[in-house]
């Protein structure tokens, strides 16, 4: 089971193994790509990601929504909003 | 019909609103990396349409897709040009994944030595960064393939691309930088990269450009620091290399195979020529690219400074006596005191790390940091000097040697920033490539320095927007006869807007060669077409379509001429041809055009065509015939045409009402759009009736 992604800056999709079960949490998804492009793994965290549906364009917001098999995303790269002590 | 008049009114309404909202006044200015920190410099812009991006860099503490600008902010498509200042890593190493992985299909530009020097150091990157083929952002292959769509442009050179012109000056720093100002619909735009205006061993200072420009995007990697002067950092640098070598130390020097190290080598060099006590103390220049970077290096000798060039006529600055290259750690024979220049020089990785693991629990040792170190490296690490340091295969190893940060990275200070801002004083200011506490400090310092003429400063993060509106009016003066009487509100202005540097002038077309170097011309045209008719066909075909054609004899051939519409002159050359001559301008073409085509097509026609003598045109029946052919007219447009009590024509269209004079051609009504409707109607019902005038312009 698979789900295809996409940088929103980026040409061609890449596939993401899901696993057994036909379906995934946005969260589980978010933490997965994550992992694979290395981006949690630094010293200083400072890039989140945002998960949109490609076909429909629109936000998955909610974390425990679950997506089948064979969906399409895009994600936006973005950085955290670190809440700084200085000015 | 009713409605059509409510149509034209809201179309034409709604045209007015589209032209304004398509060439937006307002620029936007994103960092995209490089926003209040140290690393992955791109700057994205857009303004009226058209869209630049400023470097394309990675962040060396980050490894991956984590080192990346944050590109999915925008759209890589829409960009135009991409401009990239000079080959650091962190602004230029990103660049092969942008042309390769993402939408981004617009042009490239650098100068010359960026791009042969970038080419070296990305090669170099790669081979150096020890990290997994799936972590590579890009190969050797993307950046060969890189190569090939990248444009060079030289300094001082403009370039035009999509009505963006753009031209770029010595920015010092390292050989080939620059910085860039941009030019779109007057309004400039000015973008640092990284600058020093400070002349070194080997580079120039940077220029101060002789147009302000409205915004400057400036660095502010040391904030409010001062630097030393040279001579006092050169001195601390040789002190601590000299006095770790005659203890029998070795010192590392992490830091990349191009850029601030061929100073640091030319310093070394020097050193060591005038210490014969340190000859048997052997320097390294250790990089696998080594040989190939000093040629490079060498290629460029132009874009140096006066000083190395006139050594250069001598012999080769660069042809180090005391310093050797050194491909890997393999080749290296660790045997007594030594002085090693490795990359990278961030400690990440590579050659200068393996070396600093090696090294760093004797405390004869010392490393000596000659560069600005970014946060997150192991280099910026070790400064505070800790007293464990983490090797590359996993385990702790006390820090033991000294370590000295001497920074030669030519950028400028607090005072070359205040002194630079304040030749340019530009409304604008935007602050990048600087660590967000000493870019604050920064800010600071300059809201009070500049509180007279208050810029409007900024400071953005990563993805924040900075926006900025500026007035499109443009000021054009007009000089020589079109000035001799200042016109009226409202009154039509016409002349030849003529473009020096950046302002304009509007000048009658005789004035031109007075007031510029440009001057006007006349071209005069000749045409010869068979033709083997009567003249007298020609002729009176002619007098059909235009009102005005006289003939009479030219005078050398007594051959018969016709001029006609005072611009083209017809004349039988013999008995087979026609000529055509006319000064060349719209209104003589067209006519010249339409009489070729009569022409050719009066000989076409097979039967001889008899010239018909032209029937008396009755004035009184002319009149009727024009006044029915108007009323027709307008009653097909407004439907309900009626003759009123006052000879007036009174037109109503649902409820409004309009009274037309037909022999002045004036409309009175109440409602405006109506007014302005039947008035336009009635004025083009005029001219469609009456025959095309002499003059030629017609109203």
């Amino acid at each position: 089971m698979s789900i295809r992604f996409k940088f929103k800056s980026v040409i061609e999709f890449e596939t993401l193994d899901i696993g057994r079960k036909p379906y995934i949490s946005i969260g589980e998804v978010r933490s997965r790509i994550m992992n694979v492009k290395k981006l949690d793994n630094v010293f200083r965290k400072d890039s989140d990601l945002v998960l949109y549906d490609a076909v429909t364009g629109l936000e998955y917001g909610d974390d425990m929504f679950q997506i089948p098999t064979g969906s399409s995303l895009i994600v936006k790269r973005v950085p955290i909003e670190v809440a700084s002590s200085a000015m | 019909m009713a409605s059509s008049v409510q149509q034209q009114t809201s179309s034409s309404l709604k045209r007015r609103d589209s032209s304004l909202s398509r060439e937006s006044d307002v620029m936007t200015i994103t960092p995209l990396g490089a926003g209040s920190e140290v690393g992955r410099s791109c700057v994205f812009m857009t303004f009226k349409g058209k869209t630049i991006m400023f470097d394309c860099g990675i962040h060396p503490a980050f490894s991956g897709m984590a080192a990346l600008p944050y590109f999915d902010e925008i759209d890589p498509s829409t960009i135009d040009v991409l401009l990239v200042t000079h080959f650091h890593l962190d602004h230029a190493a990103s660049l092969p994944y942008f042309l390769e992985k993402t939408t981004f299909k617009g042009r490239v530009f650098m100068t010359h030595a960026t791009k042969a020097i970038y080419k070296l150091l990305l090669s170099d990157y790669v081979k150096v960064s020890k990290v997994s083929v799936e972590d590579m952002l890009f190969d050797e292959q993307d950046i060969l393939r890189s190569m090939d769509k990248i444009e060079v442009i030289d300094f001082h050179q403009t370039l035009e691309v999509n009505g963006i012109r753009f031209w770029c000056y010595t920015a010092g720093h390292v050989l080939g930088a620059a910085m860039f100002m941009v030019d779109i619909a007057g309004v400039r735009v000015l973008y640092t990269g990284d600058y020093s205006r400070e002349e070194d061993r080997h580079l120039r200072a940077a220029e101060l450009p002789q147009f302000s420009p409205e915004v400057c995007i400036i660095e502010s990697t040391y904030g409010v620091q001062l630097h030393q002067p040279r001579h006092i950092r050169e001195k601390r640098f040789t002190d601590v290399i000299h006095s770790t070598v005659s203890q029998g130390g070795r010192v590392l020097i992490p830091a990349f195979a191009l850029g601030r190290a061929q100073e640091l080598l030319l310093i070394l060099d020097e050193y060591w020529s005038n210490h014969p006590e340190l000859h048997n103390v052997p320097i390294y220049y250790a990089s696998p690219l080594a040989k190939r970077c000093m040629a490079v290096y060498q290629t460029y000798i132009n874009s140096m400074n006066e000083r190395i060039r006139t050594q250069f006529a001598n012999s080769n600055p660069f042809d180090f006596k005391h310093i050797s290259p050194l491909k890997s750690i393999d080749e290296f024979n660790d045997v007594g005191p030594s002085v090693v220049m490795a990359s990278p020089g961030s400690l990440q990785s590579g050659l200068s790390r393996q070396l600093f693991d090696k090294w760093c629990a004797e405390k004869k040792n010392a490393c000596v940091i000659p560069g600005y170190v970014i946060e997150g490296t192991l280099a910026k690490m070790i400064i505070n000097e800790p007293k464990e340091v983490t090797l590359m295969n996993g385990l702790s190893a006390p820090l033991n040697m000294s370590v000295h940060y001497i920074s030669f990275s030519a950028h400028a200070d607090c005072a070359q920033t205040t002194n630079f801002l304040e030749e340019l004083m530009p409304p604008n200011i935007i602050l990048v490539h600087g660590e967000a506490n000493e870019m604050g400090r920064l800010k600071q310092k300059l809201v009070t320095c500049f509180a007279e003429r208050n810029p409007k400063i900024s400071t953005p993060k990563n993805c924040q927007s900075v926006e900025m509106k500026f007035n499109s009016v443009k000021m054009a003066k007009t000089i020589g006869k079109l000035a001799e009487q200042t016109p009226e509100n409202g009154e039509n202005v016409s002349g030849l807007l003529v473009r020096k540097g950046f302002s304009y002038q509007i000048i009658a077309p005789d004035d031109l060669h007075v007031f510029s170097q440009l001057s006007t011309a006349n071209v005069t045209q000749r045409i010869t077409i068979p033709y083997s008719g009567a003249f007298g066909v020609i002729k009176h075909r002619l007098k059909q379509i235009y009102e005005s054609v006289e003939s009479s004899t030219d005078e050398e051939s007594g051959a018969p001429t016709l001029r006609v519409h005072e611009q083209v002159t017809v004349r039988q050359d013999s008995e087979n041809h026609l000529s055509l001559q006319w000064t060349a301008d719209p209104i003589g073409d067209m006519v010249s055009d339409s009489i070729v085509a009569l022409v050719l097509n009066a000989s076409r026609e097979m039967p001889k065509v008899v010239v018909e003598t032209e029937t008396e045109k009755d004035d009184a029946e002319e009149q009727k015939k024009t006044e029915k052919i108007v009323h027709a007219l307008l009653l097909n447009l407004f439907g309900n045409v009626k003759y009123g009590e006052d000879g007036r024509l009174v037109i109503s269209v649902d409820d409004n009402v309009a009274y037309l004079d037909k022999q002045k051609g004036e409309v009175e009504s109440e409602n405006e759009a109506l007014k302005e409707r039947v008035k336009l109607a009635f004025k083009r019902i005029q001219t469609a009736v009456k025959p095309i005038p002499a003059s030629g312009t017609g109203s």
